[in-house]
């Protein structure tokens, strides 16, 4: 019991934290393709949406694959850890949530966007502007992502070698329990991650409620 | 002194329709602008807030050459109220006071400043309303507060009159006077006989090209 514990608690750290840092990043980069619209906007989005659909195992083989010994990124040492495991999620994370950011900015009305300039909005502010207007829309994004991350098991399996107090999550250890016959075990812990996004998905739909009444 | 100075502008939406301002001076106070629907007036006020971006020869803005690098911050002085309401999804209150707010003003002039405009425009009761329980011309006083709360420069109305009854009405020709000694303004509005009332110069514009002028 103590050791399923343990894996969800590391599962909801490694979730979370990646889950995190890609919408700290992809946010704004969305916001930044739609306000400031630079020459190779078209093109940066066309390639997030294709890595939208990368399969998760890939992730995983390119980050093995650098971070290997005879790999150009062997020298850090990071193979096998917690912290190539947030690495990968955030990659798999962050087309989801630039892509579906920036379809909910670009479809913030039109006279909305005059509106926020006419009243004398510099472009931080009418930054902030978009991102209230598309509140809903962002968290949907970003509850996207971590429904993703979450339940990922090839790049965090392959990174992340499955190590039992180390690196095994949720998923990983749901493959492992059925592949040894554990069946009981692999599916308490199939319920504790239904658990854990559902409590995710409740607390961000509370959230939005709140800031739209 | 000139609010605005413009010569030679020109303004497409994607070739198809063409803005054409030989020459615009204006130093009144109050000046309306007549012409037939899709002749280009809103396209001009759009120019004029600075919210679209032609080519000119000359465009000044209270005696200052407008330029890429200076148009965010002109555009701080100038407002332009739509034709038809827009609020954001927030109170009345808030969006009164969202011009305030981004001009970093504190909470307590803000609240004195929106009750004051809200007392103005008979909107006293309605502040913690949202968009969706007010009614066109309600909503049309709350943009029209919005406008007048920062008290820019100078305020481009569209149709000001569209959706407001006739007291409405009464209370947007008292507002008008009342900050006519500081705020100028430039009226769209099909209304003739009320543009006469209410503004030193009329100009008519036609097919994109601003045509005659009657004092």
């Amino acid at each position: 019991m103590s050791e399923l514990v343990e894996i969800s608690l590391r599962s909801i750290y490694v979730n979370c934290l990646a889950t995190l840092i890609a919408s700290l990043i992809g946010v704004p980069l969305a916001l930044l393709l739609n306000v400031a619209r630079p020459r190779f906007r078209d093109g940066l989005v066309l390639i997030f949406q294709t890595l939208v659909g990368i399969p998760p195992v890939l992730v995983g083989l390119v980050l093995w694959l650098l971070l290997s010994r005879s790999g150009p990124l062997g020298g850090l040492n990071l193979l096998y850890t917690t912290t190539v495991m947030i690495v990968a999620q955030i990659l798999i994370a962050l087309p989801i949530i630039v892509t579906m950011c920036h379809s909910h900015f670009a479809r913030v009305d039109e006279k909305i966007k005059l509106l926020v300039r006419t009243l004398g909005a510099d472009k931080l502010q009418f930054m902030g502007a978009m991102m209230r207007e598309s509140l809903s829309g962002v968290l949907s994004a970003i509850l996207t992502a971590f429904g993703r991350v979450a339940g990922e098991v090839g790049a965090v399996m392959i990174v992340g070698g499955n190590i039992l107090g180390k690196t095994r999550v949720l998923t990983t250890s749901i493959v492992l329990y059925t592949n040894t016959g554990q069946f009981e075990k692999a599916i308490l812990a199939g319920i504790i991650l239904l658990f854990i996004a559902f409590t995710v998905n409740l607390t961000a739909t509370l959230f939005s409620k709140r800031s739209e009444r | 002194m000139n609010i605005y100075s413009v010569e030679q502008l020109r303004f497409s939406y994607d070739g198809k329709f063409t803005l054409f301002i030989e020459k615009f001076e204006m130093g009144e106070s109050c000046v309306g602008l007549v012409g037939p629907s899709g002749s280009g007036k809103t396209t001009l006020l759009l120019n004029l807030a600075l919210l679209l971006k032609g080519t000119w020869k000359k465009f000044q803005f209270l005696e200052e050459d407008v330029t890429e690098t200076n148009m965010e911050r002109l555009r701080r002085r100038v407002t332009y109220v739509a034709q038809h309401p827009i609020l954001l999804r927030r109170t009345v209150f808030e969006n009164i006071a969202y011009p305030l707010l981004l001009r970093r003003i504190s909470k307590e002039k803000i609240t004195e400043r929106v009750e004051m405009i809200a007392q103005l425009f008979d909107l006293k009761d309605l502040l913690n309303k949202k968009p969706w329980q007010l009614s066109g011309g309600q909503a049309k006083r709350a943009c029209l507060a919005r406008a007048f709360v920062f008290e820019p420069k100078v305020i481009l109305l569209d149709e000001p009159t569209a959706d407001l009854d006739e007291k409405s009405r009464r209370i947007l020709n008292d507002v008008l006077r009342i900050y006519s000694d500081r705020t100028s303004f430039i009226i769209v509005s099909h209304e003739i006989d009320w543009l006469s009332d209410l503004c030193e110069k009329i100009y008519a514009m036609n097919d994109g090209v601003l045509k005659g002028m009657k004092s």
